[in-house]
């Protein structure tokens, strides 16, 4: 199973696509089966917390997973997911192979070639897969709430204090324990989720 | 008639195609090349037609993959057995303009590097560093990487601190601290890839503060460790300082030892009383007595006047006058962590309906 930095560095990660790949992600493609694929195994990384199954994506994509529908999933994937590079096949075993996508934000790119030789120009904005599909762990979640509360608590504690509502002794023990609470939140979602708040909670 | 007509049409064809040759090699027998060749055939070699009159430019990458773990990089040519250095450096093309009115010979010389990969800080550097300004090396060269020993993540709140480093993650060392600010591992020879890792512990500081008087116990510690902290209250004059508690979270004191319990950067203040009772017994109470003898002969009359004791009388003197306390609110701090509690399964909820969180996530969480 892959890390859960393995995961985070999927998120943060921008891949440039080809208009042709990039099709695969806008409204006009909503009703092809590729399309359903990327998301059914977005939704189903983020349950699982990694690679999913053949199977498990059939289900999810066409209601069914016996031998026929795996094999459309299967095709659909190796000729233009793969070939994009939007999915990543993982081979734990010879009959353990499992699917995940290599990024979750993804920019429409020009190939210009030149004289001075091949570039790209980016076209439009960064194209995010659905944040409620990103593979994050539950103790992120808890982290930037609880983050919240102490913040606001400590305010409120602030104001109480600024009111003549709590006595200095009280106050200061509180502030003491807050703050340091809130500082190991800060610390933990700075080190291990180095990057993903600001992205995640960005409007 | 006709056959000699004939016969003499093939004998002009041929003659003319013989000269036509002539006139091609004649062409090439002229031409100025450039022979471009490597030391130890690590590229095939390849011939350039020269044009007199243009300008002909070589072009070649100054590195180039070898297999999986090593490259070459270029270091000097030899043009017509001259051989010039060239100024090394990892990534881009190496040019030279050639003249074009002779033929000219060039050899270009490259040396196999590999790479040394260092984990675990971005605070470190190489001995010698690399003769490309990366982290390849010429093969068989002997280097070492320096390190410093302590990163400041929180200015005065929390650091990493180097505790070890392995190499090819085969090999496991332990970094004692000698008091010195880095480190510099024994020399690798770069043969092969390799990999140094280094192993970083978090250490937190404990400020132990005071308003008055010397603290003991402050400095950097690791989490889960219990530091014993001291105060030397000292005194001004006659009017002494005692500790009358400590303040600040994780510290148990029970009266006469105090310790505090390291997890996560933390303060603790020292709660020093001023104790009056020698100013009191040298200087108030001599006078108090004085003045009361005094006060007695000045009136040289007997009066009713209670005798009180020397305490009450001292007492009466340093009495403080205090506004009367307030009465706050009881249950506080358990109203204060039913907010915290509220606020956090507000965010909560704000993230489920911005659709940040899925539903199934929201349900195993809240």
């Amino acid at each position: 199973m892959l890390s859960e930095e393995d995961l985070i560095a999927r998120i943060l990660k921008v891949k440039n696509l080809k208009e042709n790949c990039f099709k695969y992600l806008e409204d006009v493609s909503k009703e092809l089966l590729t399309q359903k694929i990327l998301f059914a195994i977005a939704e189903l990384t983020a349950e699982k917390m990694g690679p999913v199954k053949l199977s498990e994506i059939a289900q999810k994509t066409t209601g069914e997973h016996d031998k026929l529908k795996q094999d459309l999933v299967r095709l659909t994937i190796e000729k233009s997911l793969l070939k994009c590079g939007l999915v990543e096949k993982l081979k734990y075993a010879s009959n353990d192979v499992r699917y995940i996508l290599t990024a979750y934000q993804f920019q429409k790119i020009k190939e210009i070639d030149s004289f001075r030789g091949e570039s790209s120009q980016p076209i439009g904005d960064v194209f995010q897969i659905p944040k409620n599909t990103w593979p994050i762990s539950d103790a992120f979640y808890l982290l930037v709430a609880k983050k919240h509360g102490y913040e606001q608590s400590l305010k409120k504690l602030h104001a109480d204090f600024d009111g003549d509502i709590i006595p200095r002794g009280k106050y200061e023990t509180l502030n003491s324990e807050y703050t340091k609470s809130l500082d190991q939140i800060n610390e933990k979602l700075d080190s291990v989720y180095s990057g993903l708040e600001t992205l995640v909670m960005a409007k | 008639m006709k056959l000699l007509v004939i016969f003499s049409l093939v004998l002009f064809s041929f003659v003319m195609i013989n000269y036509s040759d002539d006139l091609v090699y004649g062409q090439f027998s002229n031409q100025n090349t450039l022979k471009v060749s490597f030391e130890n055939n690590v590229l095939p070699s390849y011939e350039m037609p020269l044009i007199p009159g243009q300008t002909f430019t070589l072009t070649q990458n100054h590195s180039w993959v070898n297999d999986e773990t090593s490259r070459y990089n270029l270091e000097s040519y030899t043009l017509d057995g001259e051989k010039v250095k060239i100024s090394r450096t990892a990534r881009g093309d190496f040019t030279l303009n050639i003249p074009t009115d002779s033929s000219h010979n060039i050899v270009l010389s490259a040396t196999q590097q590999y790479a040394l990969s260092v984990e675990g800080t971005n605070d470190f550097s190489y001995l010698p560093s690399s003769p490309t300004n990366d982290n390849w090396f010429d093969a068989g060269t002997e280097v070492s990487v320096n390190v410093q020993k302590t990163t400041e993540i929180e200015q005065n709140k929390v650091r990493q601190e180097i505790t070890g480093w392995s190499l090819d993650k085969a090999e496991f060392w332990n970094i004692e601290d000698d008091g010195s600010t880095s480190f510099t591992t024994p020399p690798i020879i770069l043969n092969e890839y390799h990999q140094v890792d280094f192993f970083t512990a978090y250490q937190y500081k404990l400020n132990v503060i005071s308003e008055s008087g010397e603290t003991t116990g402050s400095g950097w510690y690791e989490q889960g460790v219990t530091v014993p902290i001291g105060i030397d209250a000292g005194g001004d004059g006659l009017v002494l300082n005692s500790l009358s508690d400590w303040e600040g979270a994780d510290v148990t004191y029970d009266g006469n030892v105090a310790q505090v319990f390291i997890d996560g950067p933390v303060t603790v203040s020292a709660k020093v009383e001023k104790n009056y009772s020698l100013v009191i017994g040298v200087i108030v109470i001599p006078i108090l007595i004085i003045g009361a003898i005094g006060f007695r002969k000045f009136k040289n009359r007997v009066s009713v006047v209670e005798e009180k004791p020397v305490e009450r009388i001292v007492e009466k003197v340093i009495e403080r006058v205090e506004a009367p306390e307030k009465k706050y609110e009881d249950g506080y701090d358990k109203k204060l962590s039913e907010y915290l509690s509220e606020q956090i399964q507000s965010k909560l909820d704000e993230m489920k309906s911005s659709k940040i969180i899925s539903d199934s996530k929201y349900s195993k969480i809240k």
